[in-house]
């Protein structure tokens, strides 16, 4: 261990009882012990007693009202660890009864996961909360006790009289020596308690995060709402942008196009050669127009669907390399003998395409290198350029546009990109979507 | 006359001037968007402004707000808004019953150069001009609306293509009525849907807005 880090573990252990962290985590052994203690004794209470009841009408409503309060604690105590403790648990879905009415209502509860699993957490939870706040409150009120003894032994004597120093009731400890490692050893209680206590909460931790966060299932659920979400809405700002593109590019020029013929057309009708020399320069104009309305929209339609991928992903990303800015290299491999997904294959393109471009745009690379492997179970590309590196995945920037697209297959990109360079950003996908 | 233009897309900002400085308008003013047109209405006094409805900076409606903007201060000055789509719902905010100098027109219109100077004339003399296109999409919806109901079928059929502009006999001929009979269902038309006398042109116009569902400025927005 270098010196510098020694003292920072130093200033660490001696700072820790008056950081905010630790103040958190006292709090939360202070609260947590009633907690605790309401949500076992109602579960116990209402569970024991809904079974014991079964058979009255009084069973089923006290097992349900057991499930919902065990859920509605288990909330209380997420967002307890939560704030406190910074275990960062995401909540589970809202309960929604399916289908409405009674029976709907019970037939819910009675399989809803998130209640059986704040019962469990309920029932579990409890020796350790209330040994983790013995332990928390036996090593804060002795440490204080210990560091604070000579003073209050101090007035203790002044008041009723009584023996010297307060070290003379602990054996082998006598005169200042003995107050003065009373002191210590209260000071030394108090610096190690926070460690102590977060290690204590251990347990707390570990059961809130395993049976009040979102089970597999339900994570999984999650993603996939994430991720249809991103692909909606993905699509939706695809759609804006080629409205976008068409009502200010080919469409405006198109009527202008429009606009020009028709004038020809007024000049035309006469055989005023001022007017018909007119006329030429509009056809002129018009005929302009037409061409850079055919280009935006062969830029457009590419956009959208890019045509040289029904020639193979490989073919598609020949293409975008040989067309690149700075110029590319590209490698394959298990392309073209198999292939992946079409919906796939254009999201690699299109990412492959998005990469170049931003490697052209801000990298200052001079070469280039993409490449393509088909692995059996997925799509590994590649594209590293030698330019002075500082890409960040930022909201709003391409990276993170593109990041998002991955992700509604199921795909990761990871981006390494050091300043100074070079940058390398790996894209995975899935064979099929 | 005098014309102000604001219209963002470079191509047909410069076209739509040139346009009119050939067919012998003076173009006093060609903005990108509604404020700076609203200061050169203001300077200029012009006969009439063609105003694009999608402009920067929210790219929505800022043709129509400018457009209601200018009724209010410069009611002289005609209006013609000018979109790539008519949308029944921005006609509506745009005419009132007792409205006038008043456009509203698919951009395309200006292919027909003819047609669409005599519209710009229309508006500037005082007239009201509506896109047919308008009247199409209404009527392909269908909808069935209030004051429509107590019409009888056939008065339907005469509105439904007095919407679509034609005059009285090209509607006598679509539907093998005599020119009178069109004329009665007209006058039935405009009494139903208790129209103000006033112009020809304008009740005809009017009797659209009503099959648009048009109730007032509030209701329509």
């Amino acid at each position: 261990m270098s010196e510098t880090s020694g003292r920072a573990l130093l200033r660490g252990l001696l700072t820790g009882p008056l950081r905010a962290a630790s103040r958190a985590e006292l709090l939360y052994a202070v609260l947590a012990l009633p907690l605790a203690v309401l949500g076992f004794v109602w579960t116990l209470f209402s569970l024991v007693g809904g079974v014991a009841l079964a058979l009255t009408p009084f069973g089923v409503p006290l097992l349900a009202g057991g499930l919902h309060g065990a859920r509605g604690l288990g909330a209380v105590q997420r967002r307890l660890a939560t704030s406190l403790l910074g275990v960062a648990v995401d909540g589970p879905r809202p309960f929604r009864s399916v289908p409405r009415g009674v029976i709907g209502f019970l037939g819910t509860t009675f399989t809803d996961t998130t209640c059986w699993r704040a019962v469990l957490f309920a029932l579990l939870r409890l020796p350790f909360t209330a040994a983790a706040f013995a332990l928390t409150a036996g090593i804060w009120v002795y440490g204080a006790y210990l560091l604070t003894s000579p003073l209050s032994w101090a007035v203790v004597r002044a008041v009723q009289g009584g023996p010297e120093s307060p070290t003379a009731r602990l054996p082998g400890t006598t005169g200042t020596a003995g107050s003065v490692l009373v002191v210590l050893a209260g000071l030394a209680l108090l610096v190690l308690a926070p460690v102590l206590t977060h290690g204590v909460q251990y347990p707390d931790r570990l059961l809130t995060r395993l049976l009040l966060g979102p089970g597999k299932v339900a994570r999984r659920v999650r993603d996939l709402e994430q991720s249809r979400t991103r692909a909606v809405d993905d699509a939706t700002a695809m759609l804006r942008g080629i409205e976008r593109d068409l009502h200010d590019g080919a469409q405006a020029r198109l009527v202008a196009l429009a606009m020009n013929l028709g004038l020809v057309r007024v000049k035309l009708a006469g055989d005023d050669p001022e007017a018909l020399a007119s006329a030429r320069r509009l056809v002129d104009s018009a005929h302009h127009d037409a061409k850079a309305a055919i280009a935006e929209l062969r830029d457009l339609s590419r956009g959208i669907y890019p045509s040289v991928l029904d020639e193979g992903l490989d073919v598609a990303l020949e293409s975008l390399t040989s067309r690149s800015g700075v110029p590319a290299t590209l490698r394959t491999q298990g392309l073209p003998e198999r292939a992946p997904s079409p919906a796939i294959a254009v999201i690699a393109y299109f990412c492959v395409a998005e990469l170049i471009t931003n490697a052209t745009r801000h990298s200052r690379a001079r070469n280039l290198a993409v490449t393509a492997h088909l692995h059996p179970d997925k799509l590994l590309l590649r594209v590293t350029d030698d330019g002075i590196g500082g890409a960040e995945i930022r909201p709003g920037h391409g990276l993170a546009g593109l990041t998002d697209r991955v992700r509604t297959v199921d795909g990761r990109l990871t981006s390494v990109s050091p300043v100074g360079g070079p940058t390398e950003v790996v894209v995975e996908l899935p064979l099929h979507a | 006359m005098r014309i102000a233009i604001a219209e963002d897309a470079v191509v047909l900002r410069e076209g739509l001037a040139f346009l009119l400085r050939d067919r012998g308008h003076e173009v006093v003013a060609a903005t990108a968007d509604a404020a700076t047109l609203m200061e050169a209405v203001g300077e200029h006094r012009p006969d009439l402004a063609i105003v694009d409805i999608r402009m920067p900076p929210t790219f929505t409606d800022e043709g129509i707000r400018a457009a209601l903007a200018l009724r209010a201060s410069h009611p002289g000055t005609g209006v013609l808004v000018f979109s790539q789509y008519v949308e029944p719902r921005h006609a509506a905010r745009l005419f009132t019953p007792r409205c006038e100098r008043i456009g509203y027109l698919l951009k395309e219109r200006v292919a027909d150069v003819g047609d669409f100077m005599a519209a710009l004339d229309r508006i500037a003399g005082g007239g009201v001009v509506l896109d047919p296109e308008v009247v199409g999409q209404v009527m392909a919806a269908g909808r069935n609306r209030d004051p429509l109901a107590a019409l009888t079928a056939r008065e339907r059929e005469v509105l439904t293509l007095m919407a679509q502009g034609r005059t009285n006999a090209a509607i006598a001929k679509a539907l093998v009525l005599t020119n009178s009979s069109v004329e009665k269902h007209v006058t039935g038309i405009f009494m139903k849907l208790d129209l103000p006398a006033h112009t020809d042109d304008h009740r005809r116009v009017l009797a659209v807005l009503r099959y648009i569902g048009w109730t007032g400025p509030d209701a329509a927005i």
